[in-house]
């Protein structure tokens, strides 16, 4: 049958042929090798699978809405309760949310935290997708013309759909996360045990690199932890859940429902540091510091003139540290009641003296008046002078001001002794 | 094109007409039915058709490149990494055609011929994707691989070109 087929050619065409296949599949190898997902044809795909996608998704999309118009029109009032009965919900969560938005705000401005804020992002709808053996992928009906780029984040009502990987002009491609090159560091929302959430092409991706595998919990919640600097902080992913295979896997939240309108945000992408942080350099050792130097304890100082360190290993040491600061503590109880009674003795002189000294000063006023009345009988010169003799520190001032400002000292109380460790 | 193209005008009809089939049929990797998350996606590996098919002509370099374009075109339109695709049609085709010429397999029906490619072919798809993801989603692609099987038997009449039929 080949030798019909490859008539044309003679002898020689099945040689031509076996040369090609041989050549295109090296060329498709390489190109295979290269892993190219992104770029112009990429870009160009992603333009024409939206354009055919919208097309050929047109009837299911039909269907759906048909199915979903026959639904509502049957069970509209049991629906309409029930979104009653979620709306009324929704409300408080909303209020809660609102609150705790003011107060995580509050908090950030107080501890000047730079929080992620998540910003305004573009909404576009899912027009096709694709799940074959080799790529899980989604194409978006916004492209370049809109501003969106590659490593943009993809969310739903659910949360975290994917990241777009190639951009067209009008559309884009969508990376989700059950394809095989999907990579997203998670965390547990109670647990906040890290992972990676890898995409092994089936709907559930598994948990990679666990660290703490015994904190995780079947049905938590999983959120994007942030620690790639593209995802934001917080995303809800999905619940983690032990797969037949006995491997931690994702259930996605996106998967929920049909993936349909979908929010594309820009990455976080915190810039790397400009300057890269160097140790500043360690000194050299003083000399013969290696001989002055005793362990004691098993503690090492750090250097020869640095205080001791405190060995509390044993109980009896402890004990020891105790008394010793309990007679340091009544050492310093003594000094100060000592002080005290200093301070009390010189305020009583103190006191006495100017008792003396008032009364003085009335005997002196006393005499003065005698003369006084005395000089007024002979023209007041002997009082004028009487006046002059009178000292201008002999003013009468209060008796608290001569007492001593001295600081007002509290007696501490002794140090209440610690019962060591029994064994 | 044409003048590389083997054989008579009927040959090359059916080969651009399978070439569309094939195409037109990729497209519908767009369209999101999921059969459950145990056997994924209901859509037939298309480019299956081609490679069994055209095997019968033996090596030749238009099938070659045929398939090739087809790969690429599957590749662009499902987002996977360019190659892949053209990578498994074309390792599946010489694998068909070693297994005929070889293996004594050339009196088989069509049936079972597309199955031992469409066994070739899961094979291949198992090797890429170890090879790129560490994982390989069976059910999903045992479903798709029998799937293309099954409706090669209508379809068989658009790809099996050789020239004592023609």
């Amino acid at each position: 049958m080949a030798r019909r087929g490859n008539r044309r050619g003679g002898a020689i065409g099945p040689v031509i042929g076996i040369v090609a296949l041989t050549a295109l599949v090296t060329v498709s190898a390489t190109m295979l090798v290269s892993g190219n997902r992104s770029g112009g044809i990429a870009g160009l795909g992603a333009d024409v699978s939206g354009a055919i996608g919208s097309v050929v998704a047109m009837p299911v999309r039909w269907y759906n809405g048909g199915a979903s118009a026959v639904h509502s029109f049957f069970g509209g009032s049991a629906l309409n309760r029930q979104l009653k009965a979620e709306n009324a919900n929704l409300l408080v969560w909303r209020e809660q949310a609102r609150a705790m938005a003011d107060r995580l705000d509050a908090y950030e401005k107080l501890n000047t935290i730079a929080g992620e804020q998540l910003v305004t992002g573009l909404t576009g709808r899912l027009v096709g997708e694709s799940a074959g053996p080799f790529s899980r992928s989604g194409i978006v009906n916004v492209g370049a013309k809109a501003g969106v780029q590659v490593n943009w984040i993809v969310l739903n009502q659910n949360g975290l759909v994917g990241r777009v990987i190639a951009v067209g002009n009008d559309t884009s491609r969508v990376l989700l996360l059950g394809d095989g090159d999907s990579r997203v560091p998670v965390m547990g929302e109670a647990t906040r045990a890290r992972a990676i959430a890898t995409g092994d092409k089936t709907p559930a991706p598994r948990l990679a690199h666990l660290n703490t595998p015994p904190l995780m919990r079947d049905g938590e919640q999983l959120l994007t932890s942030g620690d790639d600097g593209i995802f934001p902080r917080g995303i809800s992913v999905g619940q983690a859940g032990v797969a037949p295979d006995r491997q931690w896997r994702v259930r996605l939240a996106s998967n929920r429902g049909p993936i349909d309108f979908v929010r594309l945000v820009p990455p976080s992408n915190f810039p790397p540091p400009l300057d890269p942080v160097t140790p500043p350099p360690l000194d050299a050792p003083p000399t013969g510091a290696s001989q002055s130097v005793s362990v004691v304890g098993g503690v090492l100082p750090l250097a020869p003139n640095a205080a001791p360190v405190p060995t509390a290993a044993t109980p009896e040491a402890i004990r020891a540290a105790q008394t010793d600061l309990a007679r340091k503590s009544a050492q310093q109880v003594a000094d100060l009641r000592k002080l005290l009674a200093e301070r009390d003795a010189a305020r009583d002189s103190a006191r006495r003296a100017e008792t003396a000294r008032v009364a003085a000063e009335r005997r002196a006023n006393g005499s003065a008046a005698r003369a006084t009345s005395k000089a007024g009988s002979d023209g007041g010169k002997g009082a004028v002078r009487k006046e002059k003799k009178l000292d201008p520190s002999a003013v009468p001032v209060a008796p608290s001001a001569l007492i001593p400002a001295t600081p007002i000292i509290k007696t501490p109380e002794p140090a209440p002794t610690v019962e060591g460790p029994t064994k | 094109m044409i003048g590389i193209l083997p054989g008579r005008n009927a040959t090359r009809q059916r080969l651009i007409l399978g070439a569309g089939v094939v195409a037109l049929a990729s497209v519908l990797q767009l369209i999101s039915i999921d059969l459950g998350q145990t056997f994924g996606s209901p859509w037939p590996i298309a480019l299956l058709w081609a490679a069994c098919g055209w095997s019968k002509l033996g090596p030749n370099l238009a099938t070659s490149f045929l398939i090739f374009m087809l790969g690429c075109w599957v590749d662009l339109l499902t987002g996977s990494v360019l190659g892949t695709w053209a990578f498994a049609g074309l390792a599946t085709l010489g694998l068909t055609i070693a297994s005929i010429k070889y293996l004594g397999l050339s009196g088989m029906s069509s049936v079972v011929g597309c199955a031992v490619s469409g066994f070739f072919m899961l094979v291949i798809v198992a090797a890429i994707g170890v090879w790129q993801t560490q994982s390989f989603y069976l059910l999903g692609n045992i479903v798709s691989v029998g799937v293309a099987v099954v409706l090669y038997i209508p379809l068989r009449k658009l790809f099996e070109v050789s020239e004592e039929e023609a």
